[in-house]
């Protein structure tokens, strides 16, 4: 549910900028402190990576695609700090050179995705860390809270009235969510059997 | 390695594409900004003069940048699906009158229109230095310009895995594929990682460290 320009009101544009660029500015301090070099390589090219993930669509039932949004994942293996930094990197070039989503509405797109996708989703899978049920539930917690937020945000700039977007909303993304953490289950799968130590990279 | 559908027009020579990249950055800015609040200033009769009168600004722009028309308004295309979904949702509930809903679409159409105007008169590297130039974060501006560079590397790696996984089975039912897909992904992630390590390499052989940030 990437917002594009147009739909929100100044009043939710000027907050929504607010709360993701402040929580942008804390992040990228708190990252810059105790970075390494190599790290800055791994975050880019992963970034690539999940980038790359948000493109690819899944054919599901009946002809239609899905395509993930990474987050958790990424999060999962190196952390939700670098993970928001990640995801908000991939809005921004998908906002500028694919048309999907905006720049003004960034700051939307960016908390409803970046960070619930990444902190929130990431605290619910280390309420239980490490089993797959935790990462299955945590995706779809956030996909949904993602799309609960998209239609406050919506509804408050007058698209439409509330508990009817939500409506329609939710019962696509708490399928999205559901595949998506499927999906992440079976990537974290492979990996620890075949490279087991990237999932220590986030540690 | 082609960088081409992405940034088809942005190396052509035209009085808008040589203007600074800090006076493109900021006039679309501004005209973002003016297109967001002018319309919700005043009233509806009044805001489609306003827009009338921006798109003749983007209009001349685009005439003067020589990009074909028939490209920018294709792209720009790209936000109806949204839009669908929003005049479909309203039909149901019907929060805005007509009048609204072509204002709306008129807004994020404008809004696109300028952002890929933007990006097809300024090559992408010129825009972000010039986001750091204005205080950006670097950690940030770095991962961007990483993730434009290797997305073209990386989309070939995943076509040639999926040619791969295609040579070596037939059709494969609901459940198998979505878990070959699944491999596909986590076998680029590791490939992703692998080659992190010699681009750290390569860039520590050159002098990078933390500090460079």
């Amino acid at each position: 549910m990437h917002i594009p320009d147009g739909f929100l009101s100044p009043t939710v544009t000027t907050a929504t900028l607010a709360v993701s660029g402040m929580a942008l500015a804390a992040n990228v301090k708190a990252l810059n402190r105790d970075i390494k070099a190599e790290q800055i390589p791994l975050m880019g090219v992963l970034a690539s990576f999940v980038f790359l993930v948000q493109l690819f669509s899944f054919p599901i039932l009946g002809g239609t695609s899905i395509h993930l949004t990474g987050a958790l994942l990424i999060s999962i293996i190196l952390g939700p700090r670098a993970g928001f930094i990640i995801m908000s990197a991939s809005l921004i070039v998908l906002a500028l050179l694919f048309q999907h989503g905006g720049i003004l509405s960034l700051g939307a797109n960016i908390l409803n995705m970046g960070i619930v996708g990444c902190f929130i989703g990431w605290g619910i899978y280390h309420l239980i860390p490490g089993q797959s049920i935790s990462i299955v539930m945590a995706s779809i917690f956030a996909s949904v809270l993602a799309a609960f937020l998209a239609a406050v945000e919506l509804a408050s700039s007058d698209m439409f009235v509330f508990s009817t977007g939500l409506k329609s909303m939710l019962i696509i993304y708490s399928i999205t969510g559901l595949i998506e953490g499927v999906i992440t289950v079976s990537i974290i799968g492979f990996i620890k059997r075949i490279k087991p130590e990237i999932m220590e990279l986030g540690s | 390695m082609n960088h081409g559908f992405l940034e088809d027009h942005a190396f052509l020579n035209s009085p808008v594409h040589r203007l600074s990249p800090k006076s493109k950055l900021s006039a679309v800015f501004l005209m973002l900004t003016l297109i967001l609040i002018l319309t919700h200033l005043f009233q509806p009769a009044l805001s489609i003069q306003i827009m009338f009168a921006l798109a003749g600004i983007l209009a001349v722009f685009t005439f003067l940048s020589r990009v074909p028309l028939r490209f920018l308004l294709l792209r720009s295309s790209l936000v109806l699906p949204f839009s669908g979904f929003v005049i479909l949702v309203n039909s149901l509930s019907g929060t805005m009158d007509p009048f609204q809903i072509l204002l709306v679409l008129t807004r994020s159409i404008l809004s696109v229109f300028t952002i890929l105007l933007l990006i097809s008169t300024t090559p992408f590297q010129q825009i972000l230095t010039q986001l750091s130039r204005w205080k950006f974060p670097g950690l940030l501006v770095m991962v961007i310009a990483f993730m434009y560079r290797y997305f073209f590397v990386l989309a070939k790696e995943i076509k040639s895995l999926e040619k791969g996984v295609g040579m070596r089975s037939s059709k494969l039912g609901g459940w198998q594929r979505m878990k070959t897909y699944a491999n596909i992904l986590g076998m680029l992630l590791i490939r992703s990682y692998e080659r992190s390590e010699r681009i750290h390499q390569a860039m520590e052989m050159r002098g990078f460290s933390e500090e460079s940030l």
